[in-house]
């Protein structure tokens, strides 16, 4: 029971998370799909399967917060890069604020139940 | 990409699968995600020096996960998930799952047993020697297998007493003038019981008739098991895979006690 509870907990907060994460990896330079993959599973438990981020990609590039663009590589192919709209970057900032706010108020109850 | 055959046919399955989940969800765009993740493979695959495997490809794939664990719930209705699961699911469960759908319509339409029943030896077939059998999953196509060869087996053992009664039921006032002698014992057997003659008579009859058909048919049914329990065996798969002649004179034995039965009640009515 408590593990069913906490599996169902940590499936939904990832779900959240990862838009929030995908934005942010996002701010700081263009990336292509692999890379913020890659980014992304540094984060220990919160990408379990890679693929997830695509679709989120495809809907975050639909609500006009992120764009791409195609760019040559050395490497192979050219490769689609994803960067941050004006939009996205408004909506990053309220997102990390609202977040920071929340994270703030759960550590302080920690802190008050210690 | 330099893939193997077998890793190019396991890439495009996946696609296909990709493919056929993104299509029913309408926030996302298939086309842009199958390309992304053409060009993820491609990326986790450059440093491999010789041709792509299945097996690495398969731990890439794995990596990613299945398309249908990248929907939020709510984001493929349950209908769209089913015929997905049709469409692209591997051969062992499509099967599995269209023999659970026969049986249940079976009720319905009782010839669906029988499609069912094809269905769920066709896939026994597939996996003869795959742990599929010892796996939950059996029990979605077991049920078709369970009914369709419990109604044979009762057609099997029983269908002699149908032409048995009726041939009684038919020769009944034409045989009474020859049992006499059943009369009189029947009129003693009555008497002790308080029961009318004919009523014992009829009884004694009809157990006659079902004991003296079963045990001449089943003796029969039971010899011929005997010489070729290969058909047991066959039908029966995989429930009956230690079916040997021994166990078919098990049969033997019963048919004879029916017979000995038989042979008793017509000689208490006669003597």
């Amino acid at each position: 029971m408590t593990n069913s509870l906490f599996d169902n907990w940590t499936t939904q907060l990832r779900k959240g998370m990862l838009e929030l994460a995908i934005l942010n990896a996002l701010s700081q330079s263009q990336l292509y799909g692999y890379q913020i993959t890659r980014k992304l599973s540094e984060i220990q438990g919160l990408v379990v399967t890679e693929g997830t981020i695509y679709p989120i990609l495809s809907r975050l590039k639909r609500d006009r917060l992120v764009t791409t663009t195609l760019e040559e590589s050395s490497e192979g192919p050219a490769r689609k890069y994803y960067y941050l709209t004006k939009l996205g970057r408004s909506l990053l900032t309220e997102m990390n604020t609202y977040f920071a706010t929340i994270n703030a108020g759960l550590t302080n109850l920690a802190g008050a139940s210690v | 990409m330099n893939l193997t055959h077998d890793a190019q046919t396991r890439l495009d399955a996946y696609l296909a699968n990709l493919r056929a989940t993104l299509a029913r969800c309408k926030t996302v765009d298939a086309v842009e995600i199958e390309r992304d993740i053409l060009d993820h493979i491609e990326a986790e695959t450059q440093d491999t020096p010789h041709q792509i495997s299945v097996s690495h490809l398969n731990t890439v794939l794995d990596k990613l996960g299945k398309p249908e664990q990248w929907l939020p719930p709510g984001e493929v209705s349950w209908w769209d998930k089913i015929i997905n699961r049709f469409r692209t699911g591997p051969e062992d469960w499509r099967l599995a799952y269209m023999s659970v759908v026969c049986f249940t319509l079976g009720f319905i339409f009782p010839p669906l047993w029988i499609a069912g029943y094809i269905i769920s030896r066709s896939l026994l077939a597939r996996n003869n020697d795959s742990p599929f059998q010892t796996q939950p999953q059996k029990w979605l196509y077991y049920p078709c297998l369970i009914i369709i060869q419990t109604i044979v087996t009762f057609i099997a053992l029983f269908w002699i007493l149908v032409p048995a009664i009726a041939i009684v039921d038919e020769f009944y006032r034409d045989i009474i003038p020859y049992l006499s002698h059943y009369m009189q014992s029947c009129e003693h057997v009555a008497e002790s019981l308080g029961l009318r003659t004919y009523d014992v008579l009829d009884t004694a009859l009809i157990v006659f008739t079902v004991t003296a058909s079963l045990g001449a048919w089943w003796l029969l049914l039971s010899i011929s098991l005997a010489i070729r329990p290969k058909c047991v065996r066959a039908f029966y798969h995989p429930f009956a895979q230690n079916f040997s002649s021994l166990k078919a004179f098990r049969l033997t034995i019963l048919s004879l006690l029916f017979l000995a039965t038989a042979y008793a009640i017509h000689f208490c009515l006669y003597s």
